[in-house]
């Protein structure tokens, strides 16, 4: 277990033991990387695939192939495998991760968490004597997490597993935790789960269960029926009534395609509420639906304009709900923070010394790096800060952000909610992190299959 | 359009046929579009492809590659008469022939033709899943890098698209504020006349193209993380049809492409 908070050099870690950089990204390596009795540096990435097996930090950036059998049998082909052999393989991977259903499917069809389950079926099916996972349990609900680990510790393959947060599930599989601060590895010697091992953590900060914002009990999940259950309109700033959507294709081979049905819902200005719940459940389905992007096939979603609660169509959603997507490079396209910050603003109309200014107080705010940076070279944590940045000089009554703790440390994360929360607007923010939820949220509610718990 | 098509998998006799067989067709039909006969035969061609498409595919799937290239078409349409205005003049304004009868069928068969290679394009690729073609292409004996190539490049269009609809999602997004209406239609390109449509497009245009090449390097790391490169012989999880199935398909095959020419000796 290798802990590192945002921007310390962990995906360039994982590269460099995969043969990846400096082959791929240029720069200066010295010193040596030895597997056994295998230095990947003097090899090539092909040839090591048996040995190491790599899951990047976004899975969209691994995904090669139209359907989720062809992307686990891939690297089984590039090994020259039997074809009997490979359908077992991909079949056993496939149910190991619980995605049979989805086996003619595209993984496009997927959802962020259980596209990075795809791809450790992938790895599953190599087998490679060193795994490699960045960040790869993040995105993860609490039961597939432990399923992985679980299947991990029975394999007995040598994992590395870098995290930005650490999680109490991880005290019953770790047995080394390092800890990378710029661009240093060292070991931690205190037990992982103990007092000294939380102070060092807490010293570092890292923000751990039963200490500082989050506490150690998960969210009460109760709360969530006052807010779908109140019958005054008062503050409300968004509404569900009866909403339904199904995709037009099914997602999986099932009989019946992913349905989500809420029956009522609604968010008050000033408050924050958490969405959780398991790796397909619909999370992110509900915020494209809140924010325009999906239209419901029944029911309303109501907004409050001029004081008064009234139907939403897309485009009014559009204008109301800025939503932060899970991955921020699609969301950040400009060649400088200060143009990424500023095009909004324009679009407004605001003078020049007006866009400035606000331009600086968002860099304050987000801990941005100066506004000529240019975005493609940061990190994945100081994107979606970006991401953010862009979207807090929107204004929108109404913010949406997906799994947008996935990449930041969890204070970094407090501190974006903390921004965001407003007298006159609402937050609603999706994550997997329970305690996450239950410390930052006013209320919590949990998705499963769809539905509301 | 292919990654419309590709969005669209279907289940239809065209996706079961053998893609080895749809080569030999596609071959055939582009050898016969581009043959130097009467308008009229290649619209009987044209209208073959657009029947067995209707069939298979449904009229608003043949439509659709049809609709994407009809700006091409109008163009063709109103510049090739101009410039080809010998023969039997059609039109004249003060003695200067504007169209004539040859210009006019220049432009039909410029039409016919283009639209026949677009048709047999869409329905070779749009039936036939990536990793079949690369067996077929493998088949064919075609250069392994080649055909893995060639298959990642279709299969990575449907990526592209993907990536499309987010990025345009984004814009709308960010774009959208009281009184932006344009910024709100540029992420809407299906509102509007076709060349407002196309120009709105640009933005998220720029945006994919941008994102699309500052992934090259990670697609580069996937694929060799996935042993593309490796020195030993690559095996194939999927399989092409083999026996009787293999030779119905290529005997319905050979005899399209026999037909076919045999039309053309007798009506040349």
């Amino acid at each position: 277990m290798l802990l590192a908070r945002p921007d310390q050099g962990k995906t360039t870690l994982c590269r460099v033991l995969a043969g990846l950089i400096p082959r791929f990204s240029g720069g200066e390596i010295k010193g040596e990387v030895c597997l056994g009795p295998i230095r990947p540096l003097d090899r090539e990435p092909y040839e090591l695939i048996d040995q190491v097996g790599l899951v990047f930090q976004h899975p969209g950036e691994q995904l090669l192939t139209s359907r989720c059998d062809s992307e686990v049998a891939f690297p089984l082909e590039s090994m020259g495998l039997a074809r009997s052999e490979i359908q077992q393989r991909v079949t056993r991977s496939l149910r190991s991760m619980d995605l049979e259903r989805y086996r003619y499917q595209s993984p496009k069809v997927l959802s962020g968490g259980e596209r990075k389950k795809l791809l450790i079926a992938c790895l599953l099916a190599v087998d490679p004597h060193l795994w490699l996972l960045d960040e790869t349990l993040e995105e993860l609900d609490r039961g597939t997490k432990r399923q992985l680990l679980e299947l991990l510790k029975d394999r007995r393959r040598s994992t590395l597993i870098l995290s930005a947060k650490w999680h109490d599930i991880f005290r019953e599989y770790a047995d080394l935790v390092y800890l990378m601060e710029e661009g240093q590895v060292r070991p931690v010697r205190e037990k992982p789960g103990t007092r000294d091992f939380h102070r060092l953590l807490l010293n570092r900060g890292f923000v751990l269960p039963g200490e500082g914002s989050v506490p150690d009990q998960p969210p009460s999940l109760a709360r969530a029926h006052t807010t779908r259950g109140s019958k005054t309109d008062a503050g409300i700033l968004l509404e569900v009534r009866d909403l339904f959507f199904r995709y037009e294709q099914g997602r999986a081979e099932t009989a019946s395609p992913f349905t989500l049905s809420i029956d009522r819902l609604h968010i008050a200005a000033g408050k924050v509420l958490a969405i959780i719940g398991d790796n397909g459940s619909g999370k992110s389905t509900l915020g494209r639906l809140l924010c325009g992007l999906l239209a419901p096939g029944e029911g309303e979603i109501r907004i409050r304009r001029e004081g008064v609660l009234q139907r939403a169509e897309a485009q009014d959603l559009n204008r109301f709900t800025g939503y932060l997507f899970q991955d921020p490079d699609l969301q950040i396209f400009l060649p400088t923070v200060f143009e990424e910050l500023a095009l909004g603003l324009r679009h407004l109309n605001l003078p020049a010394p007006e866009i400035n200014r606000r331009v600086q107080e968002a860099v304050a705010l987000f801990g941005l790096p100066a506004g000529d940076a240019p975005p493609s070279l940061m990190s994945y944590g100081t994107r979606k800060q970006l991401q953010a940045g862009v979207y807090y000089l929107l204004e929108r009554p109404l913010m949406i952000i997906d799994e947008g703790d996935s990449g930041l440390s969890t204070d970094d994360f407090s501190q974006m909610v903390r921004i965001f929360r407003d007298r006159e607007r609402a937050l609603i923010f999706i994550t997997h992190d329970h305690r996450l939820a239950g410390a930052l949220a006013d209320e919590v509610l949990e998705l499963k299959a769809g539905r509301f718990a | 359009m292919i990654a419309q098509v590709f969005a669209k998998r279907g289940a239809s006799a065209l996706h079961h046929y053998d893609p080895r067989a749809k080569a030999v067709n596609l071959l055939t039909f582009l050898v016969l579009f581009f043959l130097p006969i009467r308008v009229w035969h290649l619209g009987v061609y044209l209208s073959v492809l657009i029947m067995v498409s209707g069939i298979f595919l449904g009229l608003r799937n043949t439509l659709r590659p049809i609709r994407l290239i009809l700006p091409i078409l109008i163009l063709v349409v109103l510049l090739t008469p101009p410039f080809h205005r010998e023969g039997d003049p059609l039109l004249t304004v003060r003695g200067l022939t504007l169209v004539s009868v040859s210009g006019l069928l220049l432009a039909l068969r410029l039409i016919v033709r283009f639209t026949g290679i677009t048709l047999v394009f869409y329905l070779f690729i749009g039936t036939t899943d990536p990793d079949e073609l690369i067996l077929a292409f493998r088949w064919f004996r075609a250069p392994y890098a080649v055909s893995l190539v060639l298959s990642l490049a279709l299969g990575y269009i449907p990526t592209i698209r993907a990536l499309y609809d987010q990025v345009r999602d984004a814009h709308r997004l960010r774009l959208a504020a009281e009184g932006q209406a344009a910024a709100v239609s540029a992420a809407r390109p299906r509102a509007g006349g076709l060349f407002k449509r196309l120009r709105e497009a640009v933005p998220v245009l720029t945006s994919v193209l941008i994102l699309s090449v500052r992934r090259i390097p990670t697609l580069a790391m996937a694929l060799e993380c996935r042993g593309v490169g490796r020195k030993n012989p690559r095996t194939s999880y999927h399989t092409l049809k083999t026996g009787t199935a293999f030779l119905l398909d290529g005997a319905i095959a050979l005899s399209t492409a026999a037909a076919l020419i045999t039309s053309v000796v007798l009506f040349p």
